[in-house]
């Protein structure tokens, strides 16, 4: 069961709806935002703090300071990589960057916007 | 009388005679003294320099005769070329039985002792005689004869110097004619020719320098080569005039040189190194070079024009794309929201939105096709990649009653790229099927055949087909669609077009209207 998400977007609106959708879905989840890749990283990597990792990460590709490959290339160095399921979100249907994530076993896989609802659904019951 | 027999090698003979050109020529003292001393020292009263033509014998020089020739037939010395000795002597022709009847004997000049001396060219053939003879009976002492032979051999001197200067003089004319050529190639010669000392001092030039680049107005015009040369350039004359005194040629090189006008000219030169002066040989290219550096500048130009658009093709790619997506969610979630899904303004905002993510999508896969970070071309087997897009369409192939036939040999491997082979058959199996015509028989046949280096797949349909006469240039171009049917998008042909051309293959199309379109693909057999 899918408890707590952390949504990684610089875009106020796409956060909005998404947002939006996973509460329609289950409203008991719990989410978390960040707008850039550093922040996100930086939040969960903070070792003075006892930090719960979400069961899922949906991340953005292009954001400012750090975009998904920087975020991911530091993620994968720690232990806790392997605590939380993430999917890429992305504007870009170039099949280059689907390729890049083959990279990162923690990647579950590559989701192209607009997510809609019936495939938000089955993600979150898997 | 007997006649002198033809010596077996008289075609030869008369060659070599005829080498020395002498016949019929003018009277010439020093052959004159000779027969002149021939006489004086044999004592008779005739001394002749015969030369044996094909019928008759021909003189040179004749003392104590007037006639200039006879026939062959009656002449001694016909006799004496033939004998193959140094000395042919008739003592008496009165007693002799080839000479009694001879009219030369009977008559005027009443010849009795006759003696000749072949004249044997230097290649052996004997041309003719030196001769002297009388009108009574002679008896030569071997001084005599000695002083004949060598007069004789001085006679083959003369004519052997005549020779040698006939060779001489065709030779100088032959050199002047080909001097005259070379002068007057060197007039219109259009390149420059410069000719200095080892101070680069000028001591000669073509008229194609003089005429651009030396100021004849100037009372001293420069003498060195090296104040014509822009000053910028003086060093790389000298960089080259050492390579030259190492290697005896100069590479080729450009360096500018000022013209009369006092405008820079670029010119490549080489320099060559004889006789301990340079050779300067130039060719003016500054129209060439002006040409280049506009290319130059045009290829900039494009270039960052190229940038541009590609800059532009991304901002189509993700930020309207973002914003369009955007768009499309909020709407779709006002409608989850609201109740306004029966609204028929609502209905239409959503199909725009939708449509618009469409767009954004059509142009993004656009935009990618220009992108150089394509993956490495591969090869695939074909048969498999087209069953698996024919598929893809099982559905819809179905619902609109169209039947597949798939001749395509399982052996058959082209080059490719995986995105785009799948993109090009899907492509043409939808228009198949969005083209299609009422009819109890559609069909799709899907046939491959060898072309050389080519492979060639053909999708051909019986459908609507496409009005080539008057779509025939932009059946492939952007945006274009030839049928009022839902979905067209008009951007499909011209993606499969671009991707058939970036994995080196092209596309063909055959079509009727109302009867149905054929087309051909060509893939590459081999990587290059």
């Amino acid at each position: 069961m899918i408890k707590k998400i952390c949504i990684i977007d610089d875009d106020p609106i796409l956060v909005f709806t998404l947002k939006y959708q996973i509460d329609m879905i289950n409203s008991d989840i719990e989410i978390t935002l960040f707008s850039n890749g550093k922040e996100a990283f930086d939040f969960f990597s903070d070792k003075t703090k006892k930090v719960q990792f979400p069961d899922i990460i949906f991340l953005d590709i292009n954001m400012p300071v750090w975009d998904a490959w920087d975020f991911l290339n530091e993620w994968k160095k720690y232990e806790f990589a392997n605590h939380s399921l993430i999917y890429i979100l992305s504007s870009s249907i170039n099949p280059k960057d689907s390729q890049n994530i083959k990279k990162y076993i923690f990647v579950k896989s590559f989701l192209t916007k607009p997510i809609n609802l019936e495939n938000l659904k089955l993600i979150l019951s898997e | 009388m007997k006649v002198p027999i033809i010596p077996n090698n008289e075609v030869n003979r008369l060659n070599e005679l005829y080498s020395f050109k002498v016949l019929d020529s003018f009277k010439e003292k020093d052959y004159d003294y000779i027969t002149h001393l021939a006489s004086q020292i044999c004592r008779t009263k005739y001394a002749l320099i015969t030369l044996i033509d094909k019928d008759r014998q021909w003189f040179k020089s004749k003392c104590g005769l007037s006639i200039q020739e006879t026939h062959r037939d009656v002449s001694f010395c016909g006799h004496a070329i033939v004998e193959n000795e140094e000395v042919f002597i008739v003592e008496d022709a009165r007693e002799s039985n080839i000479f009694f009847d001879n009219p030369l004997v009977i008559n005027n000049p009443n010849i009795v002792f006759y003696a000749g001396i072949p004249l044997l060219s230097e290649n052996g053939f004997a041309l003719g005689t030196l001769c002297v003879f009388h009108d009574d009976l002679v008896k030569l002492s071997e001084e005599q004869l000695y002083s004949l032979k060598g007069l004789a051999n001085q006679v083959m001197n003369l004519l052997n110097l005549r020779k040698s200067n006939l060779i001489l003089n065709e030779q100088s004319k032959l050199l002047i004619s080909k001097n005259n050529n070379l002068e007057d190639f060197f007039k219109i010669f259009e390149d420059l020719i410069v000719v200095t000392d080892l101070n680069l001092n000028i001591i000669n030039s073509n008229v194609s320098w003089s005429k651009n680049f030396v100021d004849e107005e100037l009372i001293n015009p420069a003498q060195n080569f090296l104040d014509y040369i822009n000053n910028g350039d003086k060093n790389d004359i000298k960089v080259q005039i050492e390579k030259v005194l190492k290697l005896r040629i100069s590479d080729n090189f450009v360096c500018k040189v000022k013209n009369k006008k006092n405008s820079l000219k670029e010119i490549i030169w080489r320099i060559y190194f004889l006789d301990n002066n340079y050779y300067f040989y130039g060719r003016d290219v500054t129209k060439q070079k002006n040409i280049e550096s506009n290319l130059l500048k045009l290829l900039n130009l494009s270039k960052t024009q190229n940038e541009r658009l590609q800059n532009f093709a991304y901002i189509v790619s993700h930020n309207l794309r973002s914003h369009s997506t955007n768009i499309s969610s909020l709407v779709h979630l006002i409608g989850e929201k609201y109740s306004v899904k029966e609204n028929k303004f609502f209905k239409m905002l959503l199909m725009s939105s939708d449509n618009m993510i469409e767009t954004t999508n059509n142009l993004s896969e656009v935009a990618l096709l220009y992108d150089s970070n394509i993956n490495e071309i591969k090869k695939f087997i074909i048969k498999k990649i087209i069953k698996k897009s024919i598929d893809t369409f099982q559905f819809q192939l179905k619902q609109s009653n169209i039947k597949v036939y798939l001749d395509v040999k399982e052996s058959i491997k082209i080059y490719g790229f995986a995105e785009y082979l799948d993109s090009v058959f899907q492509n043409l199996i939808s228009n198949a099927i969005k083209y299609s015509r009422d009819s109890n028989q559609k069909f799709l046949k899907i046939v491959s055949s060898d072309e050389d280096d080519y492979i060639k797949i053909s999708f051909e349909d019986n459908g609507l087909g496409i009005d080539l006469e008057r779509y025939k240039d932009k059946i492939f171009g952007m945006y274009k669609t030839f049928h009022f049917t839902e979905n067209s998008r008009g951007l499909g042909l011209f993606i499969t077009k671009n991707q058939m051309e970036a994995m080196g293959g092209w596309i063909e199309v055959e079509s009727e209207v109302n009867k149905g379109s054929k087309f051909n693909l060509y893939f590459k057999k081999e990587d290059d």
